[in-house]
């Protein structure tokens, strides 16, 4: 800011005539206003309710921390890597640089204090959170952000109890549960056997005759007590068969055959088994 | 849909009959196999423990599965089995030759059956 008045406090001098006073008292005014206006405040040459507020503060780099006083506090810039920042320093001398190149300097914002620590608002004000243990996850208590444990993957056994509801069910672990299919399969039983789609169970077949099978598990079954649900179709007219057993089940492998509406067996052109159970 | 190796394991039953179990290739990587000869003896040991099989190339199965319950092992191939086809024919007869007496025909023999 260009100052139209000159501050010269020898000014007016000792011999300077009495009736030019009004002249300096003006000039007098006119240098005080403009100065406080270089600094920032809002100062207007006619009467204004706003006189004496601020439109902003401007600061000079200090080259060093102001000394510290009782009671009082210092807002106060100086020069980082060229750059003009902002300091405070408490009444205890404790200084903090708020802004670094242009951002917030957030490490003073409640106190760096470790890698993974986070800033949180508590009732009072941002507080520092720090980092949880290993495995938890942050999440809402409804009053505030807190570190709290995962929901954790049921385990085969709990998949095998079927009662837990505050773990959650993942795809390697689902075929644990009593009420899911352990095994499935869907096979064309003419000509040469051979497997469509299926799972948990063996593409390997054994054809033993005419509408005669054997199908295996992959991970067979803990013992002989399962369910096993089956279907077939077969190419004449009257295509829906019977899929039934003339062997006791065993854990690994299942002998089926396939009888038609009057009793005889017959190749299936579309074979389907479930099984349920518990697994090995 | 899966694939299959060109051997199959043929076990000749104690009631005349004969099991043919077909090796998926699948099943070969899944049970870390790279060697047929060894898999097959492993697969046919874990479904059939102790039981003696013979290892044909699947060519040497009939396709044609109308007479299926008369095949019969010869040698290295799975044929149909003339002796088995007379005994299975002669049984037809026999059914037949009850049916004419009772004076049944095989469509009423049929529906009986479903009765």
């Amino acid at each position: 800011m260009v100052y139209t008045k000159q501050w010269d406090e020898t000014k007016p001098a000792g011999s300077r005539a009495l009736s030019l006073g009004d002249d300096d008292i003006r000039e007098f005014k006119t240098a005080i206003r403009e100065r406080l206006q270089g600094g920032g405040m809002y100062f207007p040459s006619t009467n204004d309710d706003n006189a004496g507020l601020f439109n902003w503060i401007k600061f000079i780099e200090q080259s060093s921390n102001p000394t510290q006083e009782a009671n009082r506090g210092f807002l106060f810039t100086k020069d980082i890597s060229s750059v003009t920042e902002l300091f405070w320093m408490d009444s205890s001398g404790n200084v903090f640089q708020l802004t670094t190149a242009g951002k917030f300097l957030l490490t003073n914002l409640g106190g760096w204090q470790a890698r993974g620590d986070l800033i949180r608002g508590s009732a009072t004000g941002w507080e520092r959170y720090a980092l949880g243990t290993s495995g938890k996850i942050l999440k809402s208590d409804g009053t505030d952000a807190v570190w709290g444990d995962n929901i954790q993957a049921a385990t085969q056994a709990q998949m095998e109890a079927a009662s837990a509801t505050d773990v959650y069910v993942s795809p390697g672990r689902t075929q644990y549960h009593p009420g899911v299919a352990k095994a499935w399969i869907v096979f064309n039983g003419t000509g040469s056997p051979a497997v469509t789609a299926s799972h948990n169970m063996d593409s390997s077949i054994t054809d033993h005759g005419t509408g005669e099978y054997t199908v295996s598990f992959t991970t067979d079954f803990s013992s002989a007590a399962y369910a096993l649900a089956g279907f077939s179709t077969e190419s004449s007219a009257l295509s829906n068969c019977f899929v039934t057993s003339t062997t006791d089940s065993v854990a690994g492998t299942k002998r089926i055959t396939v009888v038609k509406h009057d009793g005889t067996l017959t190749d299936g052109t579309a074979i389907s088994l479930v099984a349920y159970g518990d697994q090995a | 849909m899966s694939t299959y190796l060109n051997r199959v394991a043929v076990i000749e039953r104690p009631d005349g009959g004969i099991s043919i179990t077909k090796f998926s290739v699948d099943d070969m990587q899944r049970y870390g196999y790279s060697d047929e000869d060894a898999f097959i003896a492993w697969y046919m040991d874990r479904i059939n423990p102790g039981t003696a099989f013979t290892v044909v190339p699947e060519t040497d199965v009939p396709t044609d599965r109308s007479q299926r319950n008369q095949w019969s092992l010869k040698g290295s191939k799975v044929e149909v089995d003339p002796v088995k086809v007379a005994a299975h024919q002669q049984k037809e007869a026999q059914k037949n030759a009850l049916l004419n007496k009772l004076k049944i025909s095989p469509e009423e023999a049929k529906l009986l059956k479903e009765i």
